[in-house]
């Protein structure tokens, strides 16, 4: 079994018969040197870094939907009687347009991430269903071992690109081989795992999909928006922000320390995938025809060569890279037990033990901090957390679908896709209102904007089931919270003046959940009401509400910032026992 | 090349099956045309639900226009038709005493704490809880949706052996809501006859309204002939009817704000908008003191809020604008939407929205406006579907900023 696709080296033993290279190879080499000796693999990392990009820019951009007119063609007798008894069509245009553009699913790599669907399984003690896809990578990766993070990690892309673009320039920071770090990553998903184990999910942090996700969501999501929308409807930053884009940064300029410093050392979910090569069929091998000319460990990105040339097997991604640089051709990528004319082991010495004193030390230590980490991170939720058992706590209104807070807050991986994919963005980023518990996951914030009443992208684009794919005719349904009145302050009530924003807009959302009612109606001697006076005033029907605050977001936008007649919506929206449909179906699909 | 030619030759046929019904409340459904009847006005029409065929005649009164293979054919408006007294009285016999279609699965919803004797002088206090007219004031009446369980209600009172007293009022109750709520003329009119209501009465004006209505101006003008003093009401159904003459008169003789407020509508409709202009103006101008002072201001709101409309919509005239570039804003989804226009040699040449906070707006920003240039006024511009509110506002502001201009 050979599983070759570098492009060798162009020498031949006797300069007369050398040929020039061919245009292709000249373009190539033009490129550099790693696309030259192993253009397929830089082909398949390109293919699937715009695949990322474009899942996140355009499949996750819900902007490009609008509402149709056109003619129904009605499935059933009510259906039609509802038609022509001039019952308004449920408008399905957001959530239409996410199917159609849904040609590869929009959280695509969030499900291969092996990390994001086995630590949120291990936290809710569910089967997520992208353990599935994260299954089937792990198998291919006993074929490529490392492959995920060689070919396919879109994180591991973009890295490349910045030691192409920045990281190669700066040699300032460079650091050493080897060092106190190299193990760091088995320890971080030790941790996660750990942590994972006490319920608390914490991998959302630091595995690679996430990281890459939310990065290029408070990035990225904020410039698109502003150049296409309008700045005026980029969400304002707070302090989760800028953790997470701290870490983001943080991810990047380990590259400064070496290329790809935080693949190698750093990332969990490549961790998971080192540990999978255990399993690995196949591997790189070096034959006896090698001459030591070096040129493989100096380009390795992955440091996977050992000193004496052969691989370090749990680091090699398969990327082939050295394959092409090889001037005898010595490098070949074939099943794990082939042994035709391979090199001598050892020979120039790697100075490698099994397991030094220093080495049980490191593993020890490293192993030690693990699970205090683990640990730590169930203590600080326990100090700092949702505090879920208090019914003063904060109570965020989650998306619609979203499973009960506890079991929401250990399957949320914290990777922001709901927000990209959510329209005029409702769904923020959490900051501390629910302590370290519940930075970063979803709620909603109706000042904001209300859910739309076509859209039920948040639960399509979920890679763990946090909020499940609902279908459109359950979501409307669904309620995610429940809208009050405040007597007090609302205009009509008030007796201050007529108002009715959040009836109209709750009517032409198709949910008529807010009626009215006549208040201040004066009377005259005879206690008979007087023609015109009085408002009539909102009314929520708790029955028919389903808390998508689009009249908190009217009466906010309109009373309290253009008018500035309030200091708060007179109509909120609140989560709570008896307001939300949250259901937990430990084998949901 | 051919593929893509005979694909769009089966997506037509398969099309041409389908014809599109638009129905008069806005919706549209696929279906195929089996008989057009134009003499009994209906449409024969076969759905299709998911593989079962169904027929249905629909009324032409409930659908706009059809599309048949591909040709749109708006469905002749129902002209109004003139019937003689006999004739009205005849459909008034006819249909008021039937129950209306949706009266049978209407459910009775209303408080246990309702007093269903419904006292004629209602006490102390306000309690819609309690008393009948009081939740139908505070509770049905606001509410399109429980309106056809306030008839139900008083169907259920008048069920239940009322005094003569109580009877009279809910009888005359029950025709208000079906003129209010239903404008249903024939039932309206049969239960104010049942009611023994003459043009004395207050829903005398109403029950003659209903008999021009149902297609006899005649017997409603004998009907408000008849009496020597008439109600404030009349100048409007004077002026609805288009009797914008004798509205006017009428207003004269009463020589009050109401009354003045009534003509202008009248005038108004009648497209004699100078007069209109000035009858609002003098509800405005006239000083509210005294007793009535309350009602005079209310009148005064509603004129000024009829003046503005004039002034914007019927008015408007971009060949009276002055060349320039006029900037006005009005109220939209999530603020103020600000509109700039450009008007050049008696045309519209630009519009433009220059600040606006909205968040869902689709394409009314720019449908709207381009609608505007091309119509070259607001009069007849769609606001985009499911973005009405800021095409209103767009709408409202290009018709504010073009007011600023007009000479």
């Amino acid at each position: 079994m050979r599983l070759d696709h570098y492009l060798p080296t162009l020498k031949r033993a006797n300069k007369a018969d050398r040929k020039p290279p061919g245009r292709l190879r000249r373009i190539l080499e033009r490129i550099g040197p790693t696309m030259a000796s192993a253009p397929l693999r830089r082909v398949i990392q390109t293919v699937c870094f715009i695949t990322f990009l474009v899942s996140f820019f355009y499949i996750c951009w819900p902007y490009t939907a609008k509402p149709v007119s056109e003619a129904e063609a009605p499935a059933s007798e009510a259906a039609l009687d509802a038609l022509l008894a001039g019952e308004k069509p449920w408008p399905s245009h957001y959530a239409d347009d996410l199917a159609k553009k849904e040609i590869v699913p929009a959280d695509l790599f969030l499900r291969i991430d092996p990390l994001v669907s086995l630590s949120t399984a291990i936290a809710s003690r569910s089967w997520v269903y992208s353990l599935a896809s994260a299954g089937i990578i792990l198998l291919v990766c006993i074929f490529i071992p490392r492959g995920f993070c060689g070919y396919l990690c879109p994180l591991g892309t973009l890295i490349d690109l910045f030691d192409w673009v920045v990281g190669r320039r700066v040699k300032r920071f460079r650091v050493a081989k080897d060092g106190w770090w190299v193990h760091i990553k088995y320890y971080i998903l030790l941790g996660t795992l750990i942590a994972a184990a006490f319920g608390v999910l914490i991998s959302g942090f630091f595995s690679a999909i996430p990281v890459i996700t939310r990065g290029l969501l408070f990035l990225g999501e904020p410039v698109q928006t502003g150049f296409l929308r309008g700045w005026h409807l980029v969400v304002p930053f707070h302090l989760g922000h800028v953790i997470s884009l701290l870490l983001f940064v943080g991810v990047l300029a380990l590259g400064l320390l070496r290329p790809r410093f935080w693949c190698k050392y750093v990332c969990p979910s490549g961790a998971v995938f080192s540990v999978a090569n255990l399993f690995r069929v196949s591997e790189r091998k070096v034959e006896d025809s090698c001459i030591k000319c070096r040129k493989c460990v100096d380009i390795c990105p992955f440091d996977a060569i050992k000193p004496d040339f052969t691989t370090r097997t749990t680091d090699c991604t398969l990327c082939q890279t050295c394959g092409g640089v090889c001037p005898t051709l010595s490098i070949k990528f074939v099943d794990r037990w082939d042994v035709m004319s391979l090199k001598k082991e050892n020979e120039p010495p790697t100075h490698e033990t099994p397991l030094g004193r220093r080495g049980f030390v490191s593993l020890a230590t490293g192993s030690a901090l693990a699970v205090t980490g683990g640990a730590a991170a169930k203590a600080a939720t326990n100090l700092w957390g949702a505090d879920l058992d208090n019914p003063q706590a904060f109570r965020p209104v989650r998306p619609p679908g979203s499973v009960p807070e506890k079991e929401f807050l250990q399957m949320c991986i914290r990777c922001g896709e709901c927000f990209k994919a959510c329209p005029n963005n409702v769904l923020h980023a959490e900051g501390f209102e629910q302590g370290f518990e519940g930075l970063w996951t979803p709620m909603v914030k109706a000042d904001w904007a209300g859910c739309e009443s076509s859209c039920n992208a948040c639960g399509q684009v979920c890679p763990t089931g946090a909020i499940q794919p609902l279908p459109l005719e359950v979501k409307k349904k669904t309620r995610m919270a429940l809208a009050e009145v405040n007597l007090q302050t609302c205009l009509p009530h008030a007796g201050k003046e007529a108002c009715q924003l959040c009836v109209d807009d709750c009517t032409a959302a198709g949910y008529n959940a807010i009626e009215f009612i006549q208040v201040h109606t004066k009377t005259d001697v005879n206690g008979n009401p007087v023609e015109g006076t009085g408002f009539v005033a909102p009314v929520v029907l708790a029955d028919k509400c389903v808390g998508c605050g689009l009249c908190q977001t009217r009466c906010y936008g309109i009373n309290v910032l253009e008018k500035g007649l309030l200091k708060q919506s007179a109509i909120v929206i609140s989560a709570g026992a008896g307001k939300e449909d949250r259901q937990f179906h430990t084998t949901a699909a | 090349m051919k593929t893509t030619r005979i694909l769009i030759f089966f997506a037509a046929v398969a099309l041409a099956h389908a014809d599109t019904i638009e129905l008069a409340n806005g919706n549209k459904v696929e279906g195929k045309v089996l008989e057009n009847n134009a003499e009994a006005k209906t449409l024969t029409v076969e759905f299709n639900l998911g593989g079962t065929l169904t027929k249905r005649t629909v009324p032409y009164a409930s659908v706009k226009a059809i599309t048949v293979n591909g040709a749109r054919t708006v469905l002749a408006e129902q002209k109004s038709t003139t019937l003689t007294p006999a004739e009205v009285q005849a459909l008034i016999a006819k249909v008021g005493p039937t129950e209306p279609d949706w009266f049978k699965s209407t459910r009775l919803n209303y408080p246990k704490t309702l007093d269903l004797s419904w006292p004629e002088k209602p006490g102390q206090g306000w309690n819609n809880q309690k008393n009948v007219g009081q939740f139908i004031w505070d509770i049905i009446n606001p509410n399109s949706s429980r309106w056809q369980e306030g008839v139900k209600l008083l169907h259920h009172i008048l069920d239940s052996n009322p005094d003569a007293a109580l009877k009279a009022r809910v009888t005359k109750e029950i025709a208000n809501m079906h003129f209010r709520f239903f404008q249903d003329y024939a039932r309206a009119a049969w239960w104010w006859q049942q009611a023994g209501v003459t043009l004395d009465d207050q829903p005398g004006i109403h029950l003659a309204e209903c008999y021009w209505r149902l297609g006899s101006k005649q017997m409603a003008l004998d009907m408000l002939g008849k009496s020597q003093f008439l109600q404030l009401d009349a100048i409007k159904l004077l002026g609805d009817m288009l009797e914008t003459d004798r509205a006017v008169e009428m207003s004269e003789e009463y020589d009050e704000p109401d009354a003045w407020q009534l003509a202008g509508d009248a005038c108004r409709l009648a497209g004699r908008l100078t007069e209109a202009r000035a009858f609002y103006e003098k509800v405005i101008n006239t000083p509210a003191t005294g007793q009535r002072a309350e009602r005079v201001k209310r009148t005064q709101g509603r004129a000024q809020a009829s003046l503005d409309a004039l002034k914007l919509f019927d008015l408007a005239d971009v060949t009276k604008v002055a060349d320039g570039t006029y900037k006005d804003s009005s109220l939209g989804y999530e603020g103020q939407i600000e509109v700039s226009v450009k008007v050049r040699g008696k045309k519209i040449e630009d519009v433009k929205v220059t600040q606006h906070k909205e968040k869902q707006y689709y394409s009314a920003l720019t449908d709207v406006p381009a609608q505007i240039i091309a119509k070259q006024g607001v009069k007849g511009v769609d606001a985009t579907s499911r973005a009405t509110i800021t095409g209103d506002a767009i709408i409202n502001a290009t018709a504010k900023a073009l007011a600023q201009g007009a000479k």
